[in-house]
C-alpha cells in the first residue's frame, strides 16, 4: 500500500453546493460535517504515474459529541483525461461512490478511522485531472451518531 | 517521469502586475485561474524543489476554454529558483529566468472540454533540490499565435522531471 495523496481541511475546493465547512478544534483545522443531511467536500489533484488499483481512502476524524452510533461516509472520484468529451463548465462526472458505515468511539474527540474502497476510482490514469469528494449523509438510515463529524485528514492509498 | 509539483488555482499567488483572476466556473464551481484574451496575464506558485529533482523538466498545463471553439492559446512558464545564500535580496527583487513559451494545439471544438498543453522548461533557472522556487504560468494573449477568443481557464498544472 502506497500513500498517493493526503488531503487536509485547508486544501479543499470549498464547494458551494451542500458544503461541509471549515472549522477549528483545539487549533486543529477540521471539516465539519454536521447532522442536517448531505454534506460534501472536494479536493482537486493530478493522477500520478504508477497508480495500482484498487484505491482506498482512509478518513481520520472525531465526533464532536456522539459516543455511540455510526456515521455514513462516502467517497467518489472524478478522472478526466485531456480530450474527453466532457464540458467541464457545466458538467461533473464522478464515478461510483464507495461507502463506509463506521461505528464511533465511546468518547467524543477520540480519533477513529474509516476506510472506503474506491475501486478503480473512475478509471483514472496517469496525468488525469482528478477530484475526490468526501461526504457524510446523516439522513442515511445507518447514520445513527448524533452531532457533527469532524474530518481531520484523508489519505488515499493505492495497491503499489 | 515523476510528478514533482501539482499547482492548483486556490494555491496560486498574484504577480505584482497583470494578475490572472482566481475564481470558479459558474455552474459547477471548479476553481480556476482565468486568463484574459485581451492582455497578457499570469499566476504564480511557490514551492521547494524536491530531493532527487532531475532535468529535463516539463510542465503539463490542464485547462479549458470559456467560449472558444477554435484557435490556439500561447502559454508560458517562468521559473525563479533561489538557493540559500544567493546574492539576491528577496525583499526587493526577483530573478525569473526567461519565459518558456508554447503554442497550444488547437483548442477543442467544444468549449469546456479539457485539453493539455505541455511546456518544456528549457529555461529552468538552474533549479536544484532544496531551492526556494516560484513558477509563473502566463498567457501571452497578444502573441500573434494566440488566436482563441475568450478566457483560458487553468484547472491544474503538473511539474514533471526526468526520473
Amino acid at each position: 500500500m502506497a500513500t498517493r495523496f493526503v488531503f487536509g481541511p485547508t486544501s479543499t475546493d470549498l464547494v458551494t453546493s451542500l458544503p461541509a465547512y471549515e472549522g477549528e478544534v483545539q487549533r486543529r483545522p477540521v471539516i465539519v460535517y454536521d447532522e442536517v443531511g448531505f454534506r460534501q467536500s472536494v479536493w482537486t489533484a493530478i493522477a500520478p504515474s504508477g497508480l495500482l488499483f484498487p484505491l482506498t481512502v482512509v478518513l481520520h476524524g472525531i465526533m464532536a459529541s456522539a459516543t455511540s452510533g455510526a456515521v455514513a461516509l462516502f467517497a467518489q472520484a472524478e478522472a478526466i483525461t485531456p480530450g474527453d468529451a466532457l464540458n467541464l463548465l457545466d458538467t461533473q462526472s464522478f464515478g461510483a461512490a464507495g461507502s463506509a458505515i463506521q461505528n464511533v468511539p465511546a468518547t467524543a474527540g477520540v480519533e477513529f478511522a474509516a476506510t472506503i474502497d474506491l475501486g478503480v476510482a473512475d478509471s483514472m490514469v496517469d496525468g488525469d485531472l482528478i477530484r475526490f469528494t468526501i461526504s457524510r449523509n446523516s439522513s442515511n438510515a445507518s447514520d445513527t451518531a448524533s452531532g457533527a463529524y469532524y474530518l481531520l485528514a484523508a489519505e488515499f492509498r493505492d495497491s503499489a | 517521469m515523476a510528478t514533482r509539483a501539482v499547482l492548483l488555482p486556490l494555491a496560486s499567488e498574484p504577480p505584482p502586475t497583470g494578475a490572472a483572476e482566481v475564481r470558479r466556473t459558474p455552474s459547477i464551481g471548479r476553481p480556476i485561474v482565468a486568463y484574459d484574451a485581451a492582455i497578457g496575464e499570469g499566476a504564480r506558485w511557490t514551492f521547494l524543489a524536491t530531493q532527487g529533482l532531475t532535468a529535463p523538466y516539463t510542465l503539463r498545463v490542464l485547462g479549458i476554454m470559456a467560449s472558444a471553439t477554435s484557435g490556439t492559446v500561447v502559454l508560458g512558464a517562468a521559473i525563479e529558483a533561489v538557493t540559500p545564500a544567493d546574492a539576491l535580496d528577496l525583499d526587493a527583487g526577483e530573478s525569473f529566468d526567461a519565459v518558456n513559451s508554447q503554442v497550444s494545439g488547437a483548442v477543442p471544438g467544444t468549449a469546456g472540454y479539457l485539453f493539455l498543453t505541455t511546456i518544456t522548461l528549457t529555461n529552468a533557472d538552474s533549479i536544484a533540490a532544496g531551492d526556494y522556487v516560484r513558477l509563473e504560468i502566463l498567457r501571452d494573449a497578444t502573441h500573434a499565435s494566440d488566436t482563441a477568443a475568450g478566457d483560458f481557464y487553468l484547472l491544474a498544472a503538473e511539474l514533471r522531471d526526468a526520473v
